[in-house]
């Protein structure tokens, strides 16, 4: 079982990047072979080849889902109602929506898809994150080593 | 029977990156309207980077753009390096190009396959497409997973590069990596020759419009520019890339937020056409067969065909990428590190490269300690605005008398041809919960 955690966004424009810090926070533990780290940035139609390489995809990213600044909810892909806006299969956009219904009606193998989501105060242009934002990546490990031995892989990071 | 009173409002033109608007409005069978809107917001990214240490400035720009984001990374640090007077190895030159070859080959394919071909075969996107037409799509997809692992072996990422630095790598493909990304390339060729083929077979829905304006790209001597050049223009000579203000004339317009540029004429266009049409001469043998096989010739005048001149530049990529890759592997010395230490000192450079969507300046000033003082960035896509309002008010008319369907695809379609991309790096997922 191949797991790739992958974070998406912009650090230029303040939590807009709060998936690539993420990802930047978690590099500082130590990860078993199966575990891969992807910072994405803003890869848009690439997510297709990334997918096509792991079994389980767990993606990190600045959401609205109308919660607090700082809260934090991983659900399965299955769960919810992606937008329409991010249907259009574009370059720079995330469209995950697009990027897996293109990988379906061209029979690519998708992942099963976790995403991890974190509710952004501020997405203006700024290479820093908010207090919110920032004090989530100090959970992140905890809460993905329970997503991870949820029956998929028990992993805990460990710190060097 | 003419559209005595028509009202467009394209809002936002879909298959482009970011947000343009085309508004068009006309009564009793007179243009009141006819304008390409860019509402983005602007982000003041120039501004991010002061403050900051030389060697850190081209990570920030790398962020600027998803698909760029090599483009603006050598731009930012060739402009760190004039300003700091520092030389890279003929190595390090060579690996520089093939990351530029590697980022026009993933853009230009991911163009082409997934925002003009939809165009061409009638479709509203990539979606229907890869239903009926699989067998093109997985080679679309295929291209571009190809370029994408080529920018993964010499920058250390798919996108946003880790491994350049100013003056040169942190680390270095092997020479094995090196081969076995020439044989991948090598098998690739067919399937660019496939999709040059439909692509071509397809040209006659390009409409044959003709508009003379000035085209601005580098250009070398040497070789055809995309690393490194002068400014060259179809209207004046060459000049420095220190002299980029005066080539850009970057000014407002009351209808947009974006920055629009002019130089010798009010518009003027860059991006794969502009390259083609100033440095023909320099093109790989086999882009030169492309081009034949497309019946181009320099000068051409028709906006559609930067959609060709991209098609074509993904030939010579591809040649020249392997042409580096052999001279590369041919390089006896080429695991001996060459880096000389670099003298922070104070001073001001200018870093142009040539991106997918054309002419890229970056321009710092540095103080006595390395920190940025001032910067400033011109982007492609700026410089092609004014351009595509120009074309606009020449297409219009000559297609006023069409159902408006088809006059809306055929000012979308232009908009699309010059691959514009606005929004430079933002997306954000929105997402509600199934109920």
């Amino acid at each position: 079982m191949n797991i790739l955690i992958i974070g998406i966004g912009n650090k230029l424009m303040g939590d807009e990047g709060v998936g690539i810090h993420a990802i930047e926070f978690l590099r500082r533990f130590k990860w078993k072979e199966n575990v891969k780290l992807a910072d994405a940035g803003t890869i848009g139609i690439g997510l297709l080849h990334l997918f096509e390489d792991c079994d389980h995809a767990i993606i990190i990213d600045a959401t609205d889902f109308g919660g607090k600044p700082g809260d934090v909810k991983q659900f399965n892909l299955e769960d919810i109602k992606l937008h329409e806006d991010s249907a259009q299969v574009s370059l720079h956009g995330t469209s995950l929506a697009g990027v897996l219904k293109l990988a379906e009606t061209l029979g690519q193998k998708t992942p099963k898809i976790t995403i991890f989501a974190i509710q952004p105060k501020t997405i203006q242009t700024s290479l820093g994150l908010s207090d919110e934002c920032s004090k989530v990546l100090q959970k992140i490990p905890t809460l993905l080593s329970s997503l991870l031995s949820e029956g998929v892989v028990p992993v805990p990071p460990v710190s060097r | 029977m003419a559209n005595i009173n028509l009202d467009i409002d394209i809002h936002y033109v879909t298959r482009v990156e970011g947000h343009g608007n085309i508004v068009v409005n006309t009564k009793n069978g007179k243009i009141e309207k006819c304008q390409w809107q860019v509402p983005e917001a602007p982000r003041f990214f120039e501004a991010m980077v002061v403050g900051q240490k030389w060697d850190v400035v081209h990570h920030i720009t790398s962020r600027i753009c998803g698909i760029c984001s090599i483009g603006h990374t050598l731009a930012s640090l060739k402009a760190t390096e004039a300003a700091m007077g520092i030389k890279l190895s003929e190595r390090d030159l060579k690996l520089r190009r093939l990351a530029t070859h590697a980022e026009n080959l993933q853009s230009h394919v991911l163009h082409l396959g997934y925002l003009i071909l939809p165009d061409l075969m009638g479709v509203g996107s990539v979606i229907p497409l890869a239903s009926s037409h699989p067998a093109e799509v997985k080679i679309v997809v295929g291209l571009h997973k190809l370029a994408n692992q080529m920018s993964d072996q010499i920058c250390g990422r798919t996108i946003h590069p880790q491994r350049l630095i100013p003056g040169g790598f942190t680390k270095l493909p092997s020479k094995d990596e090196l081969r076995t990304l020439k044989g991948k390339l090598e098998g690739a060729w067919g399937d660019i020759e496939t999709i040059a083929k439909l692509i071509n077979s397809l040209t006659y829905k390009l409409p044959n419009f003709r508009r003379e304006t000035e085209y601005i790209a580098l250009t070398n001597k040497n070789e055809f520019a995309l690393y490194d050049g002068d400014i060259g223009s179809t209207d004046t000579g060459t000049a420095s890339v220190d002299r980029y203000l005066e080539y850009t004339n970057e000014y407002l317009v009351p209808h947009s937020t974006a920055k629009f540029a002019k130089h010798a004429r009010n518009s003027y266009m860059v991006g794969a056409l502009a390259r083609l049409n100033i440095n023909f001469d320099k093109l790989s043998k086999k882009a030169k067969e492309v081009a034949n096989l497309f019946g181009f010739k320099p000068v051409c005048y028709n906006p559609f065909m930067n959609s060709v001149a991209q098609l074509i530049e993904v030939a010579h990529s591809w040649e020249d990428a392997i042409r580096l890759i052999d001279e590369l592997l041919a390089d006896n010395s080429y695991d001996r590190a060459t880096y000389d230490r670099t003298i922070v000192r104070t001073g001001s450079g200018v870093g142009a490269v040539e991106v997918p969507r054309g002419i890229l300046y970056h321009n710092y000033t540095y103080d006595e300690n390395g920190i940025c003082k001032s910067a400033n960035c011109i982007i492609p896509t700026n410089q092609n605005h004014a351009n595509i309002q120009a074309d606009m008010e020449a297409l219009l008319p000559q297609i006023i008398d069409r159902p408006k369907p088809e006059i809306e695809l055929a000012l979308e379609m232009l908009v699309r041809a010059y691959d514009p991309c606005m929004s430079c790096s933002r997306h954000f997922l929105k997402i509600e919960f199934k109920k």
